[in-house]
C-alpha cells in the first residue's frame, strides 16, 4: 500500500507542473497589469517612475520563461514566492488560510455524507413511495440551488430572522461561524450523494444475497446497514472523492459570502488583483488536496472491495 | 487507466474552472473600490446629537473593499481599504479636516512656509509617542520618508514626495541621499523644495508620510506590515486576514485617549451579507451601496441615521486623443456634452445616489466654481454642432466600461440612448475593472467611462487628469494636451496665497471645460448608515470611510 501511495504521489509531479504552467500562462494572458492593481483604484493614477521601480523589483521585466522557471525553482524548495499585493510570503499566507478551508469543507463533507447517505438509504428502502419523491425533490433542490442563493437564504433565516448564528465572520475554534457555510456547502454534495446512494442501494437490494439474508432471519436494520450499504459503498466513495472538487470550488463562493478567511477567498482576491504568486499558491494547494482525497478514496475502495485492487 | 486519466482531466478542469469563475467575478469585486466616490458640498450636518461624549464601547464597522493586506504605510497605495485603518494607527505631521477644508496640527504643532514657498519648517509636538512608548523625533520622520522613497522598497507612493529637493534622483536610485530633508534638532524638521508647491502640505497628511519607528521596522522586517507600530490614536491588536482588523485605543495618545475602547473592521465585501449584519445589529456602521440607499432613505427609522456627502470624485466619460476619430474635433466633443441629459440619468438610473456635475471640480472641494463653462442638455445645439463639424449623419464610437452601478454599463446604456438621438452610435465594450484600468493606462480605447479624483487640492486634482506631464498611466489617460492649461496649472502650484492658487485653477478648469476632453457625469453621493448609538460621524468628502475615529463615540443609553 505504501508503494502504491508513493507511486501515485510521484505521478502527480507532472500534474503540478502542468497546472502551474497553465495558471501562469492564463494569468499572464488575461488583461490587467498587476502593478496597475496597486494604484489608488479610485483616483486611477500612479506615477510612471513608481510603476517602473516596482516592475523591476518584482522581476516583471524578465522574459516569461525566466519568471516561470524562477517560480518552479522556488517551488522545489517549498517557497511559493511573495505576494504582489501584501508582500507577504505566499507559503505563510496559504498556510494561514488552510485551516479555515479544511474546517469548512470537512464539516460540509460530513454534513453531506450524513444527510445524503441517510436520505439515499431511506429513498431506496421506500422506493416508489411519497418519501422517495420527497427525497428526490430535496436532492434535486440541493444540487440545483446555487450556493450563493442558498447561503443568503440561510443567512436571512438563522442570522437575521431568528438571530441564532452570526451572519458572517470567523473566530478560530468557534463552531458557530462555520455551521451556515458548511451546510450551504454540503447541501449540493449531499444531494448528489443521496441520488447515488439511492441508485446504488436499489441495485444491491435487488441482489439474491439480500433475499438470502432475509431468509436467514437477520434483522432488517442489520441487513440494510451492514450487508447492503457495504456493497453499495464503492460508487459512493468514488463520488465523494470527485465531489471534493465541488466542495473546494464551492468554498470559493461560500467563503466570500460568509466572510471566511479561507483559500477560496484568497484565490478570488488574488485573481481580481492579478496577484500571480497568490493564485499559484492556491492552485498548488487545491490540486494537492484533490489528488490526496482521490488517493484516499481509491485506497478506501480497495479496502471495502478487494476486487478493485486486483483489477488495478 | 481510464480512471487515472479522468482524474488528471478532472484536476485540470477544476483548476481552470476555479480560475475562470474568478475572472467572471472580477468586475463586482474590483469595481467596488471605485464605487464610493462622491460629491456635494458637505452640507449635511454630522450625525452627532446632544449629550457629552463618553468613553467606552466598541465600534464595529464594515470594510467593504476587502482586506488591507499590508498595514505598513508605504507598501499599499492610498486607498479606502488601507487608509481607513492606517490613518488611525499612524500620526502624520498634520491632518486635513476635509469637512472644514483646513489643515490641522498633528505630530507637528506648528509650521512655517518661507516667502518663496520653497522652505517648509515643522515644529514637532513634544510628548508624541509611538505605541512602543518611545518619543517621536524629527529623525524618525527623516528615516520614514527616506524609507518611503528608497527604490528597494518600491513604494507606489514614493513619487508623491518628488517636489522635495533631490527626492527624484533618490527614488530613481541615482542619488545617495535627499538633501531636501533636514533634521535641525529633535523637534524641528525642514523641507527644501525644488520649487514652490502648494500641494506639498497635503502629501504630509498621508499615512505613508507618517513616522514609523526604525527599531521596530528593522527588527520585524517584512512582518512590520502585519504588526505595525505608529503614533496614532489606535494600535493594532488583532488581525484575522480577510475577516477582521481590531484596533484598541492608545492610552498615551498625545491628544488624550480616544473615546472608543476598540474599533473592529469587519471585512465584508458582500453587500447582502453587510445588510444582514447591519439589520441584526452586528454592524454599527457601514457605507451604503447604490441599491440600499433608495430603500433606507425612505425608511423613517433610518432617516436620522444616515450621513451623506458629495465625495471628491468626478465620474466622467473621456475621449482618447491618441486615437483618430471624430472626437478630435472640439465641436464633436461639445456636441456630445450637449446631447446627454445627465440629470435625468442620475434620477432614474442612479436613483439619486449621485450629484450632477457642474465642471470638473466637485462641489465639496476648495475652488469649486459654479460659474465654470458647462454644458446642459440641449439636443438641438448638439445636432447643430455635429452638422457644423461635418457629422450630420453621425458616426459610431466604442466606449470602454465596466458593470459599475454608477458609472458602468447601466449608465452607458442611458447615455447611448441620448447619443442615438444625436445620430451617434455608442458601442459598449464591457470588461472587468482590472482590464479597464489596463486598457486605459495603455491608451487602448476610444471613449471610456470611469471615476477619477480623491485629491483635496484643486490644482493637484486638475493636474493629475489634464496636465500633459501626466499623460498615460499617471492619470491623464486620454492624452489631453493644452499648453495654456499646463502653464496655468504650473503657475497655480507655485502660489503660496490660496486665493491666487484658486483663481488660476479655476481659469485652467474653464479652459478644460471649453476643450471638453471629458463629459463630466456625476459626483458620488457617499452615504453611511449607522445605528442610533453611534455619535460623532462626519460627512468626510475625501472618502466617507475616512472617519476621524478619535472623535467618534458610542452613547450607551441608546444601545439596548
Amino acid at each position: 500500500m505504501a508503494g502504491y501511495t508513493l507511486r501515485r504521489l510521484v505521478e502527480a509531479i507532472p500534474i503540478w507542473i502542468a497546472i502551474t504552467l497553465v495558471t501562469f500562462l492564463l494569468m499572464n494572458w488575461i488583461p490587467g497589469d498587476p502593478v496597475a492593481q496597486l494604484m489608488d483604484s479610485r483616483s486611477g493614477a500612479m506615477d510612471k517612475q513608481a510603476i517602473e521601480n516596482i516592475r523591476e523589483q518584482w522581476g516583471l521585466n524578465d522574459p516569461l520563461y525566466m519568471q516561470y522557471l524562477r517560480f518552479l525553482q522556488n517551488l522545489a524548495t517549498g517557497d511559493l514566492g511573495t505576494s504582489y499585493q501584501s508582500r507577504a510570503n505566499v507559503t505563510d499566507v496559504v498556510l494561514e488560510r488552510i485551516p479555515v478551508t479544511i474546517q469548512v469543507t470537512c464539516l460540509g463533507l460530513l454534513f453531506a455524507i450524513v444527510f445524503g447517505v441517510t436520505l439515499g438509504i431511506l429513498a431506496a428502502i421506500f422506493r416508489g413511495s411519497w418519501l422517495d419523491s420527497v427525497v428526490s425533490a430535496i436532492s434535486i433542490g440541493g444540487v440545483s440551488l446555487p450556493s450563493f442563493f442558498l447561503g443568503l437564504v440561510l443567512m436571512y433565516l438563522f442570522a437575521v430572522r431568528w438571530q441564532l448564528l452570526p451572519s458572517t465572520g470567523y473566530e478560530a475554534g468557534s463552531l458557530k461561524f462555520l455551521l451556515l457555510p458548511a451546510v450551504t456547502l454540503g447541501l449540493a454534495v449531499g444531494g448528489v450523494l443521496a441520488r447515488i446512494t439511492r441508485s446504488s442501494m436499489v441495485e444491491v437490494l435487488k441482489m439474491d444475497y439480500m433475499t438470502t439474508a432475509h431468509a436467514k432471519g437477520i434483522r432488517h436494520s442489520r441487513i440494510i446497514l451492514l450487508h447492503a450499504l457495504k456493497n453499495a459503498l464503492p460508487p459512493i466513495l468514488t463520488i465523494i472523492g470527485v465531489q471534493m472538487g465541488l466542495l473546494l470550488s464551492g468554498a470559493v463562493i461560500t467563503e466570500t459570502i460568509f466572510g471566511l478567511p479561507g483559500i477560496g477567498r484568497l484565490l478570488i482576491d488574488g485573481i481580481l488583483q492579478r496577484d500571480l504568486p497568490v493564485v499559484q499558491g492556491c492552485v498548488v494547494f487545491i490540486a494537492t488536496v484533490f489528488l490526496l482525497v482521490n488517493l484516499i478514496a481509491d485506497v478506501l475502495c480497495s479496502w471495502v472491495d478487494p476486487r478493485v485492487k486486483a483489477k488495478s | 487507466m481510464m480512471n487515472k486519466w479522468s482524474r488528471w482531466i478532472g484536476i485540470a478542469m477544476m483548476s481552470t474552472a476555479l480560475l475562470m469563475s474568478g475572472c467572471g467575478k472580477t468586475e463586482q469585486a474590483s469595481q467596488a473600490p471605485s464605487s464610493s466616490p462622491a460629491p456635494s458640498g458637505g452640507t449635511q450636518p454630522a450625525a452627532s446629537a446632544p449629550g457629552e461624549p463618553v468613553r467606552g464601547g466598541t465600534l464595529t464597522r464594515a470594510a467593504i473593499y476587502g482586506d488591507p493586506q499590508n498595514l505598513d504605510p508605504i507598501i499599499r497605495s492610498h486607498s479606502t481599504s488601507v487608509s481607513m485603518i492606517t490613518w488611525n494607527i499612524y500620526e502624520p505631521l498634520l491632518r486635513y479636516d476635509a469637512v472644514k477644508g483646513e489643515f490641522i496640527p498633528a505630530n507637528a504643532e506648528k509650521w512655517e512656509i518661507s516667502e518663496d514657498g520653497k522652505t517648509y519648517t515643522f515644529h514637532l509636538r513634544k510628548g508624541v509617542r509611538f505605541h512602543n512608548g518611545r518619543e517621536v523625533t524629527a529623525g524618525d520622520f527623516q528615516y520614514s520618508l527616506e524609507r518611503l522613497m528608497n527604490p528597494a522598497n518600491a513604494s507606489p507612493n514614493a513619487m508623491s514626495m518628488a517636489s522635495v529637493l533631490g527626492a527624484e534622483d533618490f527614488i530613481k536610485g541615482t542619488g545617495k541621499d535627499i538633501p531636501g530633508i533636514k533634521v535641525i534638532d529633535d523637534t524641528t524638521l525642514q523641507f527644501q523644495l525644488k520649487g514652490p508647491d502648494n500641494t506639498f502640505l497635503g502629501v504630509l497628511t498621508m499615512p505613508f508620510t507618517s513616522a514609523v519607528p526604525k527599531e521596530e521596522v528593522e527588527e520585524k522586517g517584512a512582518k512590520f506590515g502585519e504588526e505595525p507600530i505608529g503614533a496614532g490614536p489606535f494600535k493594532l491588536t488583532k488581525w484575522v486576514r480577510d475577516s477582521e482588523v481590531e484596533l484598541t485605543a492608545f492610552d498615551d495618545y498625545y491628544n488624550g485617549r480616544p473615546y472608543l475602547d476598540k474599533v473592529v473592521y469587519k471585512i465584508m465585501t458582500d453587500q447582502s451579507a453587510r445588510d444582514s449584519a447591519f439589520a441584526s445589529k452586528q454592524l454599527d456602521m457601514m457605507v451604503l451601496g447604490d441599491a440600499q440607499y433608495g430603500r433606507l432613505k425612505n425608511d423613517p427609522t433610518m432617516k436620522d441615521n444616515l450621513v451623506e456627502v458629495p465625495e471628491l470624485f468626478t465620474r466622467n466619460m473621456k475621449f482618447n486623443f491618441k486615437k483618430e476619430g471624430p472626437w478630435q474635433d472640439v465641436r464633436v466633443r461639445q456636441a456630445i456634452n450637449y446631447a446627454i441629459d445627465r440629470d435625468t440619468i442620475i434620477k432614474t438610473v442612479l436613483q439619486d445616489k449621485a450629484y450632477p456635475t457642474v465642471g470638473i471640480l466637485p462641489t465639496s472641494i476648495l475652488g469649486f466654481n459654479s460659474n465654470v463653462t458647462s454644458y446642459s442638455y440641449d439636443p438641438a445645439k448638439a445636432k447643430q454642432l455635429l452638422a457644423d463639424a461635418g457629422y450630420a449623419n453621425g458616426f459610431s464610437v466604442k466606449i470602454l466600461t465596466t458593470t459599475h452601478p454608477a458609472f458602468g454599463l447601466p449608465a452607458v446604456e442611458a447615455v447611448a440612448g441620448y447619443l442615438k438621438e444625436a445620430g451617434i452610435t455608442l458601442v459598449p465594450e464591457q470588461v472587468d475593472f482590472a482590464t479597464a484600468t489596463d486598457r486605459m493606462n495603455a491608451g487602448d480605447f476610444e471613449l471610456a467611462i470611469t471615476s477619477n479624483g480623491g485629491r483635496t487640492n484643486p490644482v493637484e486634482y486638475l493636474s493629475t487628469y489634464f496636465h500633459s506631464r501626466n499623460a498615460g498611466a499617471s492619470g491623464n489617460v486620454g492624452w489631453y494636451k493644452n499648453e495654456k492649461v499646463d502653464a496655468l496649472l504650473d503657475e497655480a502650484v507655485t502660489k503660496t496665497n490660496q486665493a491666487d492658487m484658486v483663481k488660476l485653477a479655476q481659469e485652467a478648469e474653464n479652459l478644460v471645460m471649453k476643450d471638453a476632453p471629458w463629459w463630466p457625469f456625476n459626483y458620488n453621493k457617499a452615504v453611511i448608515a449607522h445605528q442610533p448609538w453611534v455619535k460623532g460621524l462626519q460627512p468626510v468628502p475625501t472618502d466617507i470611510d475616512f472617519q476621524d475615529l478619535a472623535k467618534v463615540w458610542i452613547d450607551p443609553s441608546l444601545k439596548k
